[in-house]
């Protein structure tokens, strides 16, 4: 029995020690709706042989592929998500049957399996009830509404239902003689505790789960300020914008969309109050954390028409904001028209515009929104001041005119409609140079290559230039990272090359925008225009296939007599040469011209080179002979 | 005397005008233009010959201007 019990805790401390080991995977720290949090979890093992390790993370019954990373025998298991909203509803107000009258219910959506437990307040005439406890039981049924009556049978009373998989139950019955059939207000107030668990997969097969964990998560509250949120995050207050006088203004209709994390889960408040107040506090909870809010502002008040407060994101804190909201009286103003067009003149729908003008010495916007189906938009403006109207639209050049808008109607044209596509104009604010500006280079000389770009709108993420030959061979390149451009130099030898090829280049956001040009690098020296030079080419051009004006042997041979007769009877009768000799000399000379240094005389097959030449110079030496010694 | 730094200077102006001239013609005779090194067509091949024997003749002009002028007005008054 002892052997066994010692085989069984030897066996049992070697399957232990294969385990894995789960540490630190709690999130002890109380999160918040919509916050962005992150989970971590540390596994260790022995003796576990395996290729791949990977967790999921159940969270609310969903589960997440995790980030790995590993360090020794330790792997890291990390997920991070923007916390979703606690239990959350609407109260209907409803009349279910003849018995009950007044009351409604209260219609709410929760994921599956969470733990909820919540808690009711409610009024009615006959005063408040106080708070009551909703237990997990109204919330495990697949039903999603709670309702909340007044029971006219008999002595009334109000009573707060659930409905469980018996039906509808009663949680809650007021005192008799609550007998007033509506149920005129209900606080719904929850929070919760979210189940989360690690499931880990060894060679791809799930071999252990964590246990499963409980997170509080408290709710994300932003509202106007009272006794139970009284945390200031920001003050709205009016002011006059012509004479900064303070007013008593309303709010109508307006939303905060806020959240606490990336924005992927937001919370929102609607918030009306047409009783004109001097400002407006709004308190937030958590009050230790920064609350992202996405507000629009309807404001008016009595003789001054509506403005429109919508800013983008606002970060508050408990650092309280002043936001100051102006207003135009309604004698100091015109509601000016903006018609919003095209190069074709037709309406552009959906263009953002907005007004500023200087109110302290602080451009303050006054005026916003976005363009209607008729391309309008109205702006309540002083007429005796300046604003800076700007108007944009996706795919448009922004547009923006400072000036005093007196007119009730102005037309505005939105040009360069840049087409569907996402490309920008990288040519903007682009003003570049290169040198040696010659269209031509000298053979085997060195060169100062110099490429100058600025750039005054765009960052450069780079720009430079390469120089390549005739053949395409890449001879040198050179490139700079300054973001607002400067001077590339390169100094390069044109050598034996026939051409030097450049493109220079400027990277902006990764598009590459490129230009070029070409040198012709020539031989100046005298040997390429010498005598020499056209002989040779000439002689090139005779020989070549096909020959020079098709002319062959016979053609040339033709040619080359007519031209030493023409050449020889000109000098004869011109100068009156008429000594044989001195005639002969000429034809020798005519002849070993065409016949050596042109070779356009046929030679005699089998004769010897330039025979021509030869026969021709015997005959000279001949008659000059005779005319010596005659 | 006048007369050889006239010459003089007539030589010495030709020889800087005429290098004027070269960038040109050699640009006219490269790949990209004529192709007089491989020149297929004749009146390409013309062009070329003609191209070829504008220096030679611009220096002789210079050459039997100056000449000209140095034996006109010193050797044969």
């Amino acid at each position: 029995m002892k052997k066994l019990l010692i085989l069984f805790a030897f066996v049992f401390m070697i399957s232990s020690a294969s385990a894995l080991v789960v540490n630190n995977a709690s999130y002890n720290s109380t999160t918040y709706e919509t916050a962005y949090e992150t989970f971590i979890v540390n596994v260790s093992w022995d003796n576990i042989t395996y290729s791949s390790i990977a967790a999921n993370f159940i969270y609310n019954d969903n589960s997440y592929s995790t980030t790995q990373s590993s360090i020794g025998n330790t792997s890291l298991f990390s997920y991070s998500l923007d916390i979703p909203l606690n239990l959350s509803g609407t109260y209907y107000t409803s009349q279910s049957s003849a018995n009950e009258s007044g009351g409604g219910y209260f219609n709410y959506s929760k994921p599956a399996t969470s733990t909820y437990s919540a808690n009711a307040t409610f009024s009615s005439a006959c005063g408040p009830h106080g708070q009551i406890s909703i237990p997990q039981t109204c919330f495990d049924y697949y039903s999603d509404k709670i309702a909340l009556q007044t029971d006219t049978t008999g002595t009334p009373t109000v009573r707060l239902f659930c409905q469980n998989s018996s039906g509808f139950s009663i949680i809650y019955t007021s005192a008799p003689g609550c007998n007033t059939p509506v149920i005129n207000s209900v606080q719904w107030t929850t929070y919760n505790q979210t189940d989360f668990q690690w499931n880990f997969y060894l060679n791809g097969t799930n071999t252990d789960n964590s246990s499963i964990y409980q997170q509080v998560v408290q709710p994300t509250t932003f509202g106007l300020c009272s006794a139970t949120n009284n945390v200031p995050f920001v003050n709205f207050t009016f002011k006059d914008e012509t004479d900064l006088s303070s007013i008593n203004a309303t709010i109508v209709s307006g939303t905060f969309e806020y959240y606490l994390g990336s924005g992927t889960i937001t919370k929102s408040l609607s918030f009306t109050n047409t009783t004109e107040n001097p400002s407006y506090s709004f308190c937030s909870s958590p009050s230790d954390r920064n609350l992202y809010v996405d507000s629009y502002i309807p404001y008016a008040s009595t003789n001054y028409p509506q403005r429109i407060f919508n800013p983008s994101v606002k970060t508050y804190s408990s650092s309280v904001s002043n936001q100051i909201l102006y207003l135009l009286s309604s004698t100091d103003g015109l509601y000016v028209t903006f018609q919003v067009i095209n190069a074709a003149e037709q309406s552009l729908q959906g263009v953002f515009a907005n007004a500023t003008r200087s109110i302290s010495g602080t451009e303050t916007l006054v005026a916003e929104g976005t363009t209607g189906a008729d391309g309008g938009i109205t702006m309540w403006l002083n007429p005796d001041v300046i604003h800076t109207a700007c108007f944009s639209l996706v795919n448009y050049n922004i547009f923006c005119t400072t000036q005093m808008f007196t007119q009730s109607t102005y037309t505005i044209s939105l040009g360069g409609d840049a087409g569907n596509s996402n490309v920008s104009d990288y040519q903007t604010g682009i003003d570049y140079s290169f040198r040696p500006t010659d269209s031509y280079l000298s053979n085997g000389t060195y060169y100062l290559f110099n490429f100058t770009l600025s750039s005054s709108y765009w960052a450069l993420d780079s720009f430079g230039f390469n120089i390549t030959n005739g053949s395409g061979s890449l001879l040198a390149s050179n490139s700079s990272t300054s973001s607002s451009g400067g001077d590339i130099l390169l100094n390069v030898s044109t050598g034996q090359n026939s051409s030097f090829y450049i493109t220079y280049y400027w990277i902006v956001n990764g598009t590459t925008t490129q230009s070029s040009r070409s040198y012709l690098i020539i031989d100046l020296s005298d040997t390429s225009f010498s005598i020499a030079n056209l002989i040779n080419r000439f002689t090139g051009y005779v020989n070549s296939d096909p020959t020079f004006f098709g002319l062959n042997d016979f053609g040339l041979g033709l040619l080359s007599f007519l031209l030493i007769l023409v050449v020889t009877g000109t000098i004869k009768t011109k100068y009156g040469l008429s000594n044989a000799a001195a005639l002969l000399g000429v034809i020798f000379g005519l002849v070993a011209f065409l016949d050596v240094s042109l070779g356009v005389i046929p030679n005699p097959i089998g004769a010897v080179s330039n025979f021509p030449t030869i026969m021709t110079g015997v005959l000279f030496a001949g008659f000059l002979f005779k005319e010596v010694f005659k | 005397m006048i007369v050889v730094f006239l010459a003089v200077a007539y030589f010495m102006f030709g020889m800087i005008v005429y290098q004027f001239l070269k960038p040109d013609i050699a640009i006219q005779r490269d790949s990209d233009h004529l192709n007089c090194s491989a020149a297929m067509d004749w009146g390409d091949m013309g062009i070329c010959l003609v191209l070829d024997g504008v220096i030679p003749l611009v220096v002789i002009g210079i050459l039997s201007a100056t000449g000209g002028i140095i034996t006109d007005k010193i050797f044969l008054p």
